[in-house]
């Protein structure tokens, strides 16, 4: 598994224009949200934490939809099964480097975000936290829907309709999250959800997109 | 496993009754073959009479519609990953990785602790170790392929226009490599336009026709 998650790494490294995409993606949302909200200052700050995640839901859905074309496209998965590695660590090795390479810049441009957005520096802090508290199950959902679709073309639209509804209580409890974490502190029961979510959404995404992606190896 | 240039241990690879199917008529039905340790099969045939099908059934890359697809090693049904090597006409190499990182990745994953510049020499690539994959012509790329082949080390390799890009050193090349390897008890499928002459060897053929 350390090998595939070297390996992985490495490819990003050398060729960074997917998660450079996906990072000005998630800067021009949020310019072109701050500037439809006319740029008050108030319901900039009221409107942060939704911009914020529906930017981080949209970057994370670009960066994945075509995770695992590329390999698929080269011949690599199937020499990866015929070399005994199973699938599961194939789609371990890609959560991990999604998180690493495309959700890390994500989170650490969300300060950044909070100024544009004119938000607390306590509030810009509980969003991050939300951020990081969801983004797990975020990956798994993401990881799922591509695994599903792929080596198939446009599956952008598809995989928005495939995770939303699972998607949707993320959003739910990020935001609710969010409006506590000034008065509660982060261990607030919106938060708490968030974890759970997460890790349900974990136990059951990963071996469902393993088993989806070993169907493309037969 | 790694067999690290002993013998091969018994095996055999058998289709019995094998159809394959991509939806309208069938590639091929009722197809029976057997591999044995030592054999050179050549799979001949006009493109599109499933030569590459047949290979990639034999490596559990595709499922036969009906019959019985079985691999055997010491005496035990076994799955195809432990039997075989499949060389396939795409790349399967990352072209950002140099060749050094690519073949790094892959002797880990085989297990395989030789050092990687015996290796490279061996196949002609000793001056690449540090070329990035996307650099290399496509008989460096044929070439890099059979360096994996060797570091996987598998009784039965499965192999898809081997010859195809490569110059006449190369053809040379796989020749030598294929029949070190039948005579360490290992056998060969090869799909191929090009006549396979191994010295001293049999090849059988198998003669692939487009149904009428």
């Amino acid at each position: 598994m350390s090998a595939m998650l070297f390996r992985d790494l490495r490819i990003v490294y050398r060729d960074p224009r997917g998660w450079l995409a996906s990072l000005i993606f998630f800067a021009l949302f949020l310019s072109i949200f701050a500037i439809a909200l006319d740029g008050e200052p108030e319901r900039l700050a009221e409107n942060a934490a939704s911009a914020i995640w529906l930017g981080t839901i949209f970057s994370l859905m670009i960066s994945f939809e075509n995770i695992f074309d590329r390999d698929i496209q080269t011949g690599h998965f199937e020499q990866l099964s015929l070399s005994g590695i199973n699938a599961l660590s194939i789609v371990v090795s890609k959560m991990i480097t999604g998180f690493i390479t495309i959700l890390l810049p994500i989170l650490i441009v969300i300060p950044l975000a909070g100024i544009l957005f004119n938000t607390e520096p306590a509030a810009s802090a509980g969003i991050m936290m939300s951020v990081l508290f969801g983004a797990p199950a975020l990956i798994a959902y993401s990881i799922l829907s591509a695994a599903l679709l792929a080596g198939q073309r446009n599956t952008g639209f598809l995989m928005i309709l495939i995770s939303l509804p699972f998607i949707v209580p993320v959003i739910i409890f990020a935001l609710s999250g969010v409006a506590s974490y000034a008065e509660v502190g982060f261990w607030n029961t919106g938060f708490q959800a968030l974890c759970g979510i997460s890790i349900i959404a974990l136990t059951i995404s990963i071996p469902a997109a393993a088993a989806a992606l070993s169907t493309h190896l037969e | 496993m790694s067999y690290h240039g002993a013998t091969f241990p018994a095996f055999s690879m058998s289709f019995a009754s094998v159809t394959l199917d991509f939806g309208d008529a069938p590639l091929f039905s009722d197809l029976s073959l057997s591999v044995q340790p030592g054999q050179l099969i050549w799979l001949q045939g006009k493109n599109g009479t499933g030569k590459t099908s047949i290979l990639r059934l034999s490596a559990g890359l595709l499922r036969p519609l009906n019959g019985i697809l079985s691999h055997e090693l010491a005496g035990f049904q076994t799955g195809p990953e432990k039997l075989v090597s499949y060389q396939s006409h795409k790349d399967s190499f990352e072209p950002v990785l140099t060749v050094g990182e690519e073949l790094s990745f892959w002797a880990e994953l085989y297990d395989y602790t030789e050092p990687i510049i015996d290796l490279l020499h061996m196949i002609g690539l000793k001056d690449q170790l540090e070329s990035k994959i996307q650099t290399l012509s496509a008989g460096q790329k044929r070439r890099l392929s059979m360096a994996r082949l060797l570091m996987a080390d598998r009784p039965l390799w499965l192999l898809d226009e081997p010859k195809a890009g490569l110059d006449f050193q190369g053809q040379e090349l796989i020749e030598t490599l294929i029949a070190n390897h039948l005579n360490r008890g290992g056998a060969a499928m090869v799909a191929s336009h090009n006549p396979i002459k191994i010295i001293g060897r049999q090849v059988r053929k198998l003669l692939l026709e487009t149904r009428s």
